[in-house]
Formats: structure tokens, C-alpha cells, sequence
């Protein structure tokens, strides 16, 4: 059942994080006016430096009074306020189905509520947004504008999709990464399963590219500790494998192994130079998603 | 062919499905599940799955041969080797004896109807079988050799009926083993019977040779139910009044009502009694019968020779006494013996015993003293002859009660009794009472642990205590083993005994004379003779009882009745009944060994008449190896037992393992191997 509109974007969730500013930690680039900045020499721009005149330049950046003072000709550089391009770019395979009895949520209705809140957050600083869904084929694509409605394509996109299918990763990112025209922001949502080895270099070639990219992992809290007791069969949601075992008698080695792939996405993720954000599908989405954007601020 | 003494246990075997089932419940049933991380349970430790399966089936497996190990050795499976040629050549033609049982017992529950049509049926289907038969109850009955003739044993069978006594079949198996002949037919012995066991368990019955088949035709199987009437005793109460015991037991299982019939002459009286099952029940009627013959009755049930017993319901006969008195020279004894005859052929209501006194001269005693119940010297040792001592020594060995008293001469008489063995005392004189003057003696005291001490209580020892001596011999025993029973107020030994051989030798140290004591004059005397010759005598004493079908040497015996007394004529050992006329009483009835519902197994049986199979000899082993499904079969439930602990050790083995390895995790092969069972 698709989710619906009212659950992806709660007041409560709302009130937390309405004050935050979703502030690229790049430059970007744009012609309209926003919270960006951006390297352009438009005017109303902020001065930044001097460079050396290269021929071809606008001659009308030249400061002459330095020209006058030194016969040596010089250009100025400025930055310029503008908008952002803010991608959300979320994994809607069968893996993301999935709400163990600790969580309120499928690990896509919370992946989904993220996006719904960032999506909200770079609207209303007059961004641009645009959407993803993706996972053995693209499932949805809606290229960033800010135009009116846009937000609410977005969600009832997010709303009406339902994960299924297994992810093809470098299929979907290929494809997005050579639509990206301008440097904006890329926010990945997914569990990351069977990503750990392909995600993280298609992040760091999009990186390369002057996007900032954030990596927002969701996980169930079952496949954190697998909590069963009961002899259980295992059934994979994508490839359909079944496994037999007694999960107690599994469940430190199963740990191990997960904390090993979250070390490893993690440090992956880092070399990158991709922001990885780990989030927990039974923790408050307004407080994990708060703290979050608070640091963001902070080390801005 | 593989055989099984108790088939119904193979339904046993229906439980297999048991540890199937415990298997299925115990079994793990896992949950199914959807879950995205599963690659980490991938590369997790598993416990062993892919072992868990075969070591699940394996142990269902063995704890099935358990089960089934079980019932088979507890049906008693027995093995028997299918039958070989006994020689070269073509087996001859068939011989069939037939041994029926014609006890008591095949009188009930239309066994003998069931036998009939068992052997018509075998008849038919062998009809070119030379056929012979034996009749066997505890006798041969009839026989006769096998012919071809099957009309002849049809026939015979029906004019039949089975006979009033016990089962006894040995000379009945000879006899029909010595018809079969040799070994020129293919020869088997046929047993049609109702194989009660204690027919068949009693006694060693004949070996049957291997080369000879042997079946076992059950009949009766029905009998599950049976009362009868055990034992009947009469005690007399009066002249006429009876007071008659039976007792009945309920061979069944379960209790049943029945009417109990007392018949005397044309009197009868009844009573309507439950019996409880598997015991005997007590009976008793207290009638007013002149009858001598009576015969207490249980309504009928399937087996009604049982129902029925005859007893005697008369005065048992009359005791014979011997006195020896010597009237002529010492005519004082006539007086004691005329006292002693009056005490001990006295009749009345509570005198049930009888007596007959003989009274002889010392040297018209006989040799043969057997027939007495006791004999009394009165005043007569000094005057018996050698032939009488020797009589008497003989008599006292072999159980008699001899009684003396003093006679003339005292001073001599402990002499002749030291001299003859029988009491060894020192005679101190005489003691008197004064009649006239103070002096006074009397009976002082009875010993209580003797006979009389039983019958004189306190206020009859009184009454004895009252009577007055006026003179007795006084005398110092010294025999360690005579007892005193009864001593004066001078604490002198009035009355000794002594044990000869198997015999009560007493000695009174007065005569029943009125000149010594005024004992003969009272009351006390008759029950003091009377129970000193007879304490341990019951009230059926001298009422033989003998089984039907008894043999009547033995029976003559006891009676003491020659066996060619015309006594005789008149008694057929196989009919119950009473016959009292000419001698003592005897009540003859069926043996209760005939109403036991218990029945022998014809393995068992089967068993105990073949010879052992003698190891190396051909000959018994050839013969063993193979005669129809009666040569020695070999008995499979010690190795179905010995397989079914070892399947209860290898379950352990595998039970224990399984939970080990479920506790602990064992290291996978590599990083990678995956050890789990994958749809």
C-alpha cells in the first residue's frame, strides 16, 4: 500500500527540523537567487580575490585603480548567492520492504520520509529538487526544479511506490550521474545491502564531479542484533534464498558480520569523501534528522 | 515358517506410527521469514543443518527397530525350519493319530461338540490319511490303529462321552505314539483337547520323536467363566441337627450370583449367594436332617460336573478302643472298666466322636493293635505277655496312645516300667487320706499346656479340683522328657506322660476305682478320657474321600475294607457319589482340578515332549530340522531383545551427539563455505 501523503511529512517531524537550512557544503552553481553560494562574477556578488588578467576576460572586471597604481592588470573574482539542485536519489528494491516488530515503519517509508523532509527543507529555501527511484531499472526520475508543485510531485512520487525488484546500482547511478547538469547536492537513501563494494566509487566519481553527496543509510533494528529466537527460514526479499537456522545460535556471528560491513560502508563511504549517515528505522526520524542537519550547520 | 505364541501382540506394532509422530511434534518447525540481511547469515555459524536432517532420520529410524524389536520379542516369535525329507525317496503315504481327551473338563462348554467338528474337519481334508484314535481321561479309555476306514473314528467320536474324573494323558500319549508305528508313513500325532493345565502340566508326559509331526487341536477357547463346589463338611449337632460347611470358588474373573442347593434324603434347603471372582467363598446351613447322605448343588453353568458335591452327613464311624482289664485276677479292674466303657460309649448332644470298647483279657490281647484309636491297661501291665509288650512297643512307635493304671502290687509296677522303657520312676509309697479326719486329697492342678489344660478351664479345672482322692501311688519321675498333667495338692504326679516313638504312653497314678478316687463318679471323668484318647481328632474323623476315578487298593486301605469285600461291588470310582454301607463312610467326587480355567501352551507342551536336539548327531538334527510345524521350533526373542538394546544404546549414542553439537558451534570450512540447507 503506497504510503500516504500526510505520514512522510508529520507536523511533529516537521517542527524539529523547519528551522534548519539545508545548506550545500559546496559551491554550487546557479543563476537565481538562494542560500548557495556560487563562483560566478555576477553583480551583487561578493568580492573574493584578484587573479592575473587572462586574455579573453571580461575586461569590465578589471581593477583598474590597481592598474593605476601598479601598470599590472588584474581581474576580480566574486561569489554569488544562488540556488542549489538537490537530488534525492532513493533504492527501491525489496530490501528496503521490510519492518521488524521494534520499528513503526518499513525501512522505505522511513527512507522515504527522509527524502520527503529534505525534499521539504531544499524547497523552501528555493532549491531545486528532484527525484530518483530506482532498482532493477529506474522507476522514477523527476529532474530538479523549483517550480510550483514540484514538492508535491515529489511526494506523491514517494508515496506511490512501493520497493520491490533487487537494486542494480551502477545501472541507476550511471544513468542519474550523466543527467546531473549542475553542482548540487546528491542524497543517496538506502540500506546499502550487496552495495558496500558498488555504491561508494559511483559516489566518489559524482563527488569528483562537484556534488556533494550525502549517504543516508536506513536499517531496521532487527538487522542490527537479529532478535529471533525461533528456529527461523530466512527468506531473501530479492534473490529468494532461504535459509534455515536457529538464530540464537547465530546471532554473535551475525553481529560481527554486520558491524564488519557497516565499518567497511563506512570507511568506504569516507574515502569517498561521501557523508554517511546511518539511521536506525525505529529511532525518531524529527530527532535523528535534526541532529543531523544541526551538525551540518555547525560545521558549515 | 516363522510362528508367534502371542499373535495379538503384533497389533503392537500399530505404534510405529508413535515415534513418527513424536518425531513430526518434536520435530524443529521453523518460522518463515523475509529478512534483507540475510547474506550475513550467509557467512554466519549455523549448527548442523545440513546434518541436522539425515541425524534426525537416523535417529527416527533406529528408535522405530526399537519399537518394533520390542512387540516382536514380546509376541514370542519362534522359528520353524520347513520340513525336510526324512529320506531318499518319496515320502510314504500320511498317518494320523488322533489323541482326544475325554476328561471331565471336555464335558463343559460344548468342548467335546468343538473336538467333533475339529476332526470331522481335519478328516476331510486329508482323506486319504491312514486315521487311528486314542480316548484318553486319566486312562485309555479306547483305541484303535489307523485304517483307512474315517467312518470308523466318526462313529466313535460320537458315541463318546468324556469321563467324571482328572486328566491324566501319559499312557493315552504311549498308547497313540505306539499306534503311528514306524517310520514307512509320514506320521503325525493329532492332540484334540481342551489342554487344561493341570491335565497337561501335571506329571512328564512321553517324548515324541522328531520324525513324528505333532499338532495341537485346541477346544473349549470359550472358557472364561466357572464356579464350582470345592469341599462340604457335616459336623452333627445333636441327634438330627447338622451344621453343614461348603465351600465354593469362582474360578472366573468376574463376580456371579448363584443359587447353592443343600439336598438330604427329600429334604433340600437353598441359598441365593454372590461370588467374587478368582476366590472361594464360605457356606453354611444349619439343618435338621436324618439323612445320612447329602449333596450340596450350584445352579448350572457351562460346566456342571463341578456343580455338584456328595458328602456324609451321618455320625462319623465309631472309634475302636482297646481295654485290657484283668477281671480275673484282679476283679477289682472290672469296676474301671466298667467305668471307662460307660465313659466312652456315652452319646449325646456335644459326644460327636463314637467309641467302641473292646475289652480282652492281658492274654487275649492281640499282635495288631493298628486298628485302635487307643488302648487302656488297666491294672493289666503286670500281667501282659511278651507278645502284647511287643504289640504294644509296635503300637506306640507308630503312633498309638496307650493309658495305664496301677493294680494290685504298686511296688513292683514301677520296675516293669522302668524295665519296659516306658517310664522311668521311683515308687514312693502310697498317699492316703484320712476320710474321717483332716487329711484330704485332691486334684490340685492341670497342666495347662497339656490337652486337658484346653478343655479344663478355670471353672471345669474347679470341678476337678473338687474331687477327692483317698489314695494315689506317689512317685519321682525321672524321665527328663515326661511331662506332668495333672498333680495332687500334694504336688505329687497324678497323671504322666511321656512320648514313645510317635505314641502318647500316660500313666495314672490311680485306677478308675471308687476305693482310690471318686473320679469315675463325677462328671470331670468323660471329658478327661475322652479327650485324652482323642484331643486331636475332628468331627468328619474316619469319612474317606477319594477322587473319581481312585484307585480302590489304596482306598481299601484306608477303609480298612478288603478290596474283595462285597463292599466294593456296590463303588464305581468314576461316579461321585457316598457309599457308607458295610464300612466307614466314602464321598467320592470329581477332582476340582478339572474346573481350573487355566490352559497350557501347546509351544510349551510342544516343547517339553520333543528331545533335545543332540549337536553332531545327523540323525536328531536331520529329524529336528524339519517335520511340519511341530519340530523344534527356536525361540527368536532373545535376539529380537538383544537387537532391541542394542538400537536403545545406538539412540543414545545418537540422541547424545545431536544435543552436543547443537550446544556448541563448530569452525565452517572457510570463510565462505556455507553449511546451511538451502531450499
Amino acid at each position: 500500500m503506497a504510503t500516504a501523503l500526510v505520514d512522510l511529512l508529520s507536523p511533529a517531524t516537521l517542527s524539529r527540523i523547519e528551522n534548519y537550512a539545508l545548506m550545500a557544503k559546496v559551491a554550487v552553481e546557479g543563476y537565481m537567487s538562494g542560500l548557495h553560494r556560487s563562483f560566478s562574477h555576477g553583480q551583487g556578488s561578493e568580492f573574493l580575490q584578484y587573479r592575473s588578467y587572462v586574455p579573453g576576460d571580461d575586461l569590465k572586471y578589471v581593477d583598474w585603480k590597481v592598474f593605476s597604481r601598479s601598470d599590472k592588470f588584474y581581474t576580480k573574482v566574486y561569489q554569488e548567492e544562488t540556488n542549489m539542485n538537490c537530488y534525492l536519489v532513493l533504492d527501491a528494491s525489496a530490501s528496503m520492504d521490510y519492518r521488524g516488530e521494534r520499528a513503526s515503519c518499513t525501512k522505505w517509508h522511513y527512507a522515504t520520509m527522509v527524502a520527503a523532509c529534505l525534499a521539504y527543507l531544499a524547497s523552501r529555501q528555493g532549491d531545486n529538487v528532484g527525484l530518483c527511484l530506482y532498482n532493477d531499472d529506474l522507476v522514477e526520475m523527476i529532474d530538479a526544479r523549483q517550480r510550483q508543485g514540484q514538492l508535491q510531485r515529489i511526494l506523491t512520487a514517494l508515496a506511490r511506490h512501493k520497493p520491490t525488484g533487487s537494486a542494480r546500482h551502477d545501472y541507476s547511478w550511471n544513468y542519474l550521474a550523466g543527467h546531473l547538469r549542475s553542482r548540487g547536492m546528491v542524497v543517496c537513501l538506502s540500506d546499502f545491502l550487496e552495495a558496500e563494494d558498488t555504491l561508494p566509487p559511483i559516489l566518489k566519481r559524482i563527488r569528483y564531479a562537484r556534488h556533494e553527496c550525502v549517504a543516508v543509510q536506513v536499517l531496521d533494528p532487527d538487522e542490527r542484533d537479529l532478535p529471533f529466537d525461533q528456529s527461523t527460514e530466512f527468506i531473501d526479499p530479492e534473490a529468494g534464498r532461504r535459509i534455515l537456522t536457529n538464530p540464537s545460535k547465530v546471532r554473535s556471528h551475525y553481529v560481527e558480520r554486520m558491524n564488519e560491513f557497516q565499518e567497511t560502508l563506512s570507511v568506504s563511504m569516507g574515502r569517498s569523501q561521501v557523508e554517511f549517515l546511518p539511521l536506525i528505522s525505529s529511532d525518531s526520524l524529527a530527532r535523528s534528522l535534526s541532529a543531523y542537519l544541526h551538525k551540518r550547520e555547525a560545521m558549515q | 515358517m516363522l510362528t508367534f505364541q502371542y499373535t495379538w501382540m503384533l497389533w503392537g506394532l500399530l505404534g510405529l506410527a508413535v515415534p513418527v509422530l513424536l518425531h513430526l511434534i518434536h520435530r524443529e518447525l521453523f518460522r518463515p521469514h523475509r529478512f534483507p540481511s540475510i547474506r550475513f547469515i550467509l557467512k554466519g555459524k549455523l549448527p548442523f543443518q545440513k546434518r541436522k536432517i539425515p541425524r534426525d532420520l537416523l535417529l527416527l529410524a533406529v528408535r522405530m527397530l526399537l519399537f518394533a524389536a520390542l512387540i516382536l520379542a514380546l509376541a514370542r516369535p519362534e522359528w520353524q525350519p520347513r520340513e525336510t525329507a526324512l529320506a531318499a525317496g518319496e515320502r510314504a503315504d500320511e498317518r494320523i493319530v488322533f489323541l482326544i481327551d475325554l476328561s471331565a473338563s471336555m464335558g463343559g462348554w460344548d468342548s467335546l461338540n468343538e473336538a467333533r467338528r475339529a476332526v470331522g474337519e481335519i478328516l476331510e481334508d486329508r482323506p486319504g490319511a491312514e486315521v487311528g484314535w486314542v480316548f484318553s481321561s486319566n486312562r485309555v479309555v479306547g483305541s484303535e490303529a489307523p485304517t483307512r476306514d474315517h467312518d470308523r473314528l466318526r462313529e466313535a467320536l460320537e458315541a463318546v462321552e468324556p469321563e467324571l474324573v482328572a486328566g491324566q494323558h501319559r499312557e493315552g500319549m504311549r498308547e497313540a505314539l505306539a499306534l503311528l508305528g514306524g517310520e514307512d508313513a509320514d506320521r503325525t500325532l493329532m492332540v484334540v483337547s481342551d489342554l487344561q493345565a493341570t491335565a497337561w502340566e501335571r506329571g512328564r508326559l512321553p517324548e515324541v520323536p522328531h520324525a513324528i509331526g505333532l499338532e495341537w487341536v485346541r477346544v473349549g477357547r470359550d472358557r472364561v467363566e466357572n464356579a464350582a463346589v470345592v469341599r462340604v463338611r457335616s459336623y452333627p449337632r445333636g441327634e438330627d441337627d447338622r451344621h453343614v460347611q461348603a465351600a465354593l470358588h469362582n474360578f472366573g474373573s468376574e463376580p456371579v450370583e448363584r443359587t447353592v442347593t443343600l439336598r438330604a434324603g427329600n429334604q433340600s434347603w437353598e441359598q441365593r449367594v454372590t461370588l467374587p471372582p478368582e476366590r472361594v467363598t464360605e457356606v453354611a446351613f444349619e439343618v435338621s436332617a436324618e439323612a445320612a447322605r447329602g449333596r450340596l448343588s450350584l445352579d448350572g453353568d457351562a460346566f456342571e460336573a463341578d456343580d455338584h458335591y456328595y458328602f456324609w452327613m451321618g455320625r462319623p464311624p465309631a472309634l475302636r478302643v482297646l481295654a485290657v482289664a484283668p477281671v480275673r485276677d484282679e476283679p477289682g479292674t472290672a469296676e474301671a472298666l466298667f467305668f471307662l466303657e460307660r465313659a466312652l460309649t456315652a452319646r449325646g448332644e456335644t459326644l460327636w466322636l463314637q467309641f467302641e470298647v473292646e475289652a480282652v483279657e492281658p492274654n487275649g490281647v492281640g499282635a495288631d493293635w493298628s486298628g485302635y484309636q487307643a488302648v487302656f491297661l488297666l491294672g493289666a501291665l503286670r500281667h501282659l505277655e511278651d507278645e502284647a509288650w511287643e504289640a504294644l512297643h509296635a503300637y506306640l512307635e507308630s503312633g498309638g496312645v496307650v493309658i495305664a493304671t496301677p493294680g494290685a502290687a504298686p511296688g513292683r509296677l514301677t520296675g516293669l516300667l522302668r524295665e519296659r522303657g516306658l517310664l522311668d520312676a521311683e515308687h514312693l509309697g502310697s498317699a492316703r487320706a484320712d476320710r474321717r479326719g483332716p487329711t484330704t486329697l485332691s486334684l490340685d492342678w492341670i497342666n495347662p499346656d497339656s490337652p486337658l489344660g484346653g478343655v479344663f478351664g478355670d471353672e471345669a479345672a474347679r470341678s476337678l479340683q473338687m474331687i477327692s482322692l483317698y489314695r494315689y501311688l506317689r512317685l519321682d519321675v525321672r524321665n527328663e522328657d515326661a511331662e506332668d498333667w495333672l498333680r495332687s495338692s500334694g504336688d505329687d504326679p497324678l497323671l504322666v506322660y511321656r512320648g514313645i516313638g510317635r505314641g502318647t504312653f500316660l500313666f495314672f497314678a490311680f485306677p478308675f476305682e471308687t476305693s482310690w478316687s471318686e473320679l469315675p463318679l463325677t462328671g470331670g471323668f468323660l471329658p478327661l478320657v475322652r479327650e485324652l484318647i482323642s484331643g486331636d481328632l475332628s468331627a468328619d474323623h474316619g469319612i474317606v474321600r477319594e477322587e473319581t476315578g481312585f484307585d480302590v487298593n489304596r482306598a481299601a486301605e484306608r477303609l480298612g475294607v478288603p478290596p474283595d469285600d462285597g463292599f466294593w461291588n456296590q463303588v464305581d470310582p468314576g461316579v461321585p457319589g457316598v457309599y457308607a454301607e458295610g464300612g466307614a463312610p466314602i464321598e467320592i467326587n470329581l477332582s476340582r482340578r478339572e474346573s481350573v480355567l487355566a490352559t497350557a501352551s501347546p509351544v510349551d507342551l510342544a516343547r517339553a515332549v520333543r528331545p533335545r536336539v543332540e549337536a553332531g548327531d545327523p540323525a536328531t538334527e536331520v529329524a529336528a530340522a524339519g517335520r511340519g510345524d511341530d519340530t523344534p521350533s527356536r525361540p527368536l526373542w532373545p535376539w529380537l531383545a538383544l537387537a532391541a538394546a542394542g538400537f536403545f544404546l545406538v539412540e543414545m549414542l545418537i540422541a547424545a551427539r545431536g544435543d552436543r553439537a547443537g550446544r556448541g558451534l563448530t569452525k565452517s570450512a572457510g570463510p565462505e563455505t556455507s553449511n546451511q540447507v538451502e531450499a
